[in-house]
């Protein structure tokens, strides 16, 4: 607008700048940001008598001099916006009882107008979880969110902050819940977990990396046009958001079996009389299990003082039968094939392949009553 | 009045004119307008019979998304009359002017896409585009330009409002 000012027949041309705004904004989908003061002054310009006179600017609460009004302003307050979800949306986390360090992921997004922390809380969950109910616990819960340095994405558990660092407005960030799977849960049970985020950031909205902020909380009663207050517009209006995710305790589950018939005796009788050949069978079952039964091995007690282990039952060399495989029941595994036998205490010692989940063992070996 | 005369009176001028702080480089005298804008966001309250109804307060709390709502009152202090009275409002860069919500009883509202070089009504104005023109929007507005169509009174007062959503 120009504006003149007039003596000795000089005109003078002054530009007049009718509004300032005192922010460069970068407006993001999430809104404009929280802290900016955003600022109106409208200008009047007028004649009297045929003469144009200085325009005059307005103020909040009225300006009749040119050039002594300031703008209308007010602030924009934080808008507290942000969802938290498991990740991976169902499936549950397999872990074997004694697991350590195992992880369940979350995402948490910040649709709200200011870059904010969020305080982050792991607790069990008694509810049920992706329809399993919840049976069991597990231990020492640590929340970890990746500042970048974990390798192949995953947080370093010595150094990464267990709380989500100054997020940007429209920022996304994984959330990492470590536990231990105690020894004495069982396979088919489930231990539910529940994440708690809570929103913070310091109260003037200045960045502090590496230091949790305060909690948020919506300020009731009147603005103070002097703070950055905050408006809660996520789901449930509070700043606060939770999500489950659920673990299943995968494990082998054996059932043992032992049988014994007579095989043979002097007089075909079928009965276990002194010379007669009684036959063991022992099935190891895992048809109930979730995953393979490793590092099995079945100690067995021959009474020496009534029976006797008959060698080589099933060949030169072959002592025992474990499924369609034998092995040479020697004095302290000599030949290491995983089976020995101690004559002296008549402890047999067999050593079985893994056994898979839905998958049964059979061993056999055979005695013979003594005589005497 | 001879050159030399001449230049010695605008040297004088301008002498005085640098004596007046930056900010009062325009005569510091009152003029004879008082001007005032409030901004206010809409609030929806219950009367006495229960029912809704619609008030502004002032502006308290805003998030993006909201609207508010800015009044500008203008009062003639002065004993003369006021002539070709012409209020000029600048749209904050956060702000999306809200099609059809200005107004101003006795003027004529024109609006800018150019940062106040030109004003014309809203239908009026074209904008480009990637290399192509096409018709102004409210979120195009830069800003809003209301004229007198009459005098304002010693005395009088008259009053131009608009309303936008903080982006």
């Amino acid at each position: 607008m120009k504006n003149a000012v007039k003596g000795a027949g000089l005109i003078v041309r002054l530009g007049i700048t009718a509004a300032a705004v005192l922010f460069a904004q970068q407006v993001l989908a999430a809104g404009t940001d929280a802290g900016t003061s955003v600022q109106n002054q409208a200008t009047v310009a007028y004649d009297v008598g045929g003469n144009t006179q200085t325009p005059i600017e307005s103020d909040p609460a009225g300006n009749s001099t040119p050039g002594g009004g300031s703008p209308t302003a007010f602030l924009v307050d934080r808008r507290v916006d942000f969802t938290l979800v498991e990740t991976s949306g169902g499936p549950t986390t397999p872990v074997a009882p004694g697991d350590s360090d195992v992880i369940a992921s979350f995402t948490l997004t910040n649709n709200g107008n200011a870059i904010m922390d969020f305080r982050l809380d792991v607790a069990d969950f008694a509810g049920a979880v992706f329809g399993n109910a919840d049976s069991a616990d597990l231990a020492n819960y640590r929340i970890r969110v990746a500042n970048g340095d974990g390798a192949g994405g995953v947080p370093d558990l010595a150094t990464d902050v267990p709380f989500v660092d100054e997020l940007a407005e429209d920022g996304v960030v994984e959330i990492y819940v470590f536990a231990d799977a105690p020894g004495t849960v069982s396979n088919g049970q489930y231990a539910n977990i529940q994440l708690t985020a809570t929103a913070a950031d310091d109260a003037n909205a200045t960045a502090t990396p590496g230091t949790l902020d305060g909690d948020l909380a919506e300020s009731p009663g009147a603005d103070d046009p002097t703070v950055i207050e905050s408006v809660f517009a996520d789901a449930g209006n509070d700043g606060v958001e939770q999500a489950e995710d659920s673990y299943e305790i995968v494990s082998a589950a054996l059932t043992i079996t032992k049988t014994s018939a007579v095989i043979s005796d002097p007089f075909s009788s079928g009965k276990a009389v002194p010379d007669a050949v009684i036959e063991y069978t022992i099935t190891i079952d895992n048809s109930g299990g979730g995953s393979a039964a490793q590092s099995v091995v079945v100690i067995d007690n021959i009474q020496v003082a009534d029976v006797t282990f008959e060698d080589e039952a099933y060949g030169a060399g072959q002592d025992v039968a474990i499924d369609a495989a034998f092995c040479n029941a020697d004095a302290g595994d000599a030949d290491t094939d995983g089976c020995s036998y101690d004559a002296g205490t008549g402890a047999l010692s067999i050593a079985v392949p893994d056994i898979a989940a839905g998958a049964s063992t059979t061993i056999t070996y055979q005695v013979r009553i003594n005589t005497t | 009045m001879s050159d030399e005369r001449i230049r010695n009176v605008l040297k004088a001028l301008a002498a005085a004119i640098l004596l007046f702080p930056a900010a009062g480089l325009l005569a510091q005298e009152q003029g004879h307008l008082s001007v005032k804008t409030v901004v206010q966001k809409e609030q929806v309250e219950l009367d006495e019979a229960g029912n809704e109804k619609t008030v502004l307060v002032d502006a308290g709390k805003v998030v993006p998304g909201e609207h508010v709502v800015y009044t500008i009152t203008f009062q003639n202090i002065g004993d003369e009359p006021a002539q070709n009275v012409v209020i000029t409002n600048p749209v904050d860069a956060n702000l999306t002017y809200i099609e059809g919500s200005a107004f101003g009883p006795g003027m004529d509202i024109q609006f800018s896409v150019d940062g106040g070089k030109t004003f014309a009504s809203l239908d009026a104005l074209t904008v480009t585009e990637d290399g192509t023109q096409r018709p102004a929007e409210a979120k195009d507005i830069t800003q809003i330009r209301w004229v007198m169509h009459e005098d304002l009174a010693a005395g009088a007062q008259g009053i131009a409002r608009f309303a936008a959503v903080l982006k």
